[in-house]
């Protein structure tokens, strides 16, 4: 949309950005990287469409305050003279860093990392639907980790919407809507549904799709898999939508972390202090009763 | 703006050229003088011929809707994306013009300020609208491998759609129909998701593509003007055989 285009000015608020690069394009719009005036590097995201850029910014701005949530500054109008039409864009902090697509691309995740990103996730958005809204979509691709802070936000909140109202925007992989699994939508039961997925998807390092399987494929596959059996079972009460509330799986997943942690009789490592202990009180015990032989 | 209106939409879903019959686009203009808005999707495979995905965007600019091309995949999410854009396109277009007689400008001009209060308000509207929406499906021969995900998809939009405050009622068209006909109603308006399943059900392929006599049958199911028009034309179906019975 600005190719060729080095510097905008905001028609109302009359701030200028330089136009560093593109980073990335949605359905409504493209994003770029820009400096303010005073050299400050942003982002901005632009679009022609005017009520869905307004309503992205609304939002944001309203959940500004939420540590999950990037900071927005101003929303202006550019109007592009070369082509004679008017964009609309508005201007927002810019995270550095891999959306957890990428992230699974590259490398495996522990059980411990992926059920402490599930927490973080599921306490941004009851934060988020605190203040009214629910965030319904929910992909791989709108999870961004900062690679200095390692601050996990959400980004592109384009399809929020109101708590007691219905969907927008989704990806079917994580809509507990296009799965089947509920017939009647309820926003509490999808955001639990869909975190379940994320990190379901990043246990198998990839995503699922409802059109090829059905969520008892899914079960299955995680009833293989080689990690803790507690984990196994947060997972398939998660994707069943079985939990009461966001608070309650939120609360399990943390005594998951908490089991994690503490040392597990299965791991290699301790067998071979065992051993280790073991073998050097025979060697003592050996000395002793040789020492007491000659004497 | 009435706070009950409402929106009367057709999603044509198609994977080719219309080639029996008069021009779709020409049809569309007239269905949408009629305040029904059409949208389109274009299902395609690779990379295909330009020429019918022209002629679909030509139909949703004339039948005041959007247009949109998928791979088949991805259909689902098209078709909710579209049947919600066509209804916000809509709503913003009713707003502008009422814009344009208060304050003598429309939303796109407006100062940022006022333009979040408007835009709050359409979106109660696209929430709260009860919406009648009428899926014409494309049945001819080359949709054989994509009408199961077809027929999926559109269930998925009454799950979606019925999550709304607004109530929404879906009907299925499908085209052709059966025996040589250009149309035949799959499941009539309903908001009953296990009725839709059975409808789709009576889905069956083969055949060629009357884009336009499609349409205008929807436009007459919307409008409830059905049994006039089946009577019509049945009228013209009806002459022929008396005449070669005549012969023979």
């Amino acid at each position: 949309m600005l190719k060729g285009i080095n510097n905008i000015l905001g028609k109302w608020n009359k701030n200028k950005y330089e136009i560093l690069e593109k980073i990335g394009s949605g359905g409504i719009g493209e994003i770029y990287k820009a400096k303010d005036s005073k050299g400050n590097i942003k982002a901005i995201k632009i679009s022609h469409d005017v009520t869905s850029i307004t309503r992205e910014f609304n939002i944001m701005k309203e959940l500004s305050v939420l540590d999950g949530v990037p900071r927005v500054y101003e929303l202006d109008d550019y109007y592009h003279k070369k082509r004679g039409t008017t964009l609309y864009f508005f201007v927002m902090e810019l995270i550095e860093g891999n959306n957890l697509k990428e992230i699974i691309g590259k490398k495996n995740l522990s059980p411990r990392e992926i059920t402490g990103i599930g927490i973080v996730l599921l306490k941004n958005l009851r934060k988020i639907r605190d203040k009214g809204y629910t965030y319904t979509d929910i992909k791989l691709e709108n999870i961004l980790i900062d690679k200095v802070s390692h601050r996990i936000v959400f980004v592109d909140f384009g399809g929020v919407t109101n708590n007691e109202w219905g969907i927008k925007e989704y990806t079917p992989a994580y809509n507990i809507l296009s799965w089947g699994v509920k017939i009647k939508y309820n926003s509490i039961e999808s955001t639990i549904f869909g975190i379940t997925m994320i990190m379901i998807s990043l246990l198998f390092r990839r995503e699922s799709n409802p059109l090829f399987e059905n969520i008892s494929d899914i079960i299955k596959r995680i009833k293989r898999l080689n990690i803790d059996c507690r984990f196994k079972k947060i997972l398939i009460i998660g994707i069943n939508a079985k939990y009461e509330s966001i608070d309650a799986f939120i609360h399990q997943l943390n005594k998951l972390i908490v089991a994690l942690n503490a040392p597990s009789k299965k791991t290699g490592n301790f067998d071979v202090i065992n051993v280790f202990f073991i073998l050097s009180l025979c060697i003592f015990l050996f000395v002793i009763i040789y020492g007491l032989n000659i004497f | 703006m009435d706070k009950n209106v409402q929106f009367k939409q057709i999603i044509l879903a198609t994977d080719g050229k219309s080639n029996v019959g008069i021009d779709p686009v020409v049809t569309a203009e007239e269905i949408h003088k009629k305040g029904i808005t059409i949208s389109t999707i274009g299902i395609i495979e690779g990379n295909e011929l330009e020429q019918p995905i022209a002629e679909i965007e030509n139909i949703s600019t004339a039948g005041g809707g959007v247009s949109e091309v998928t791979d088949v995949i991805n259909l689902s999410v098209t078709m909710e994306l579209v049947t919600q854009r066509s209804i916000y396109k809509t709503i913003e277009h009713a707003v502008n013009k009422e814009l344009k007689e208060i304050l003598g400008t429309d939303l796109n001009h407006a100062h940022p300020e006022t333009r979040k209060k408007i835009t709050k308000v359409i979106d109660r509207f696209g929430e709260e609208a009860e919406v009648k929406c009428c899926i014409l499906i494309d049945c001819s021969g080359s949709m054989a491998k994509k009408i199961n995900i077809a027929k999926n998809s559109i269930i998925n939009l009454l799950r979606v759609m019925k999550a709304r405050k607004g109530k929404t009622e879906i009907c299925v068209i499908g085209f052709p129909g059966k025996n040589g006909e250009h149309y035949s109603i799959l499941c009539d308006f309903t908001q009953d998701l296990i009725e839709l399943e059975m409808g789709l059900q009576k889905i069956k392929i083969g055949g060629t593509t009357p884009t336009a006599s499609a349409l205008q049958y929807a436009s007459k199911v919307l409008l409830n003007e059905k049994n006039e028009f089946e009577l019509e034309n049945k009228g013209e179906f009806t002459e022929n055989p008396i005449l070669k019975d005549n012969i023979v």
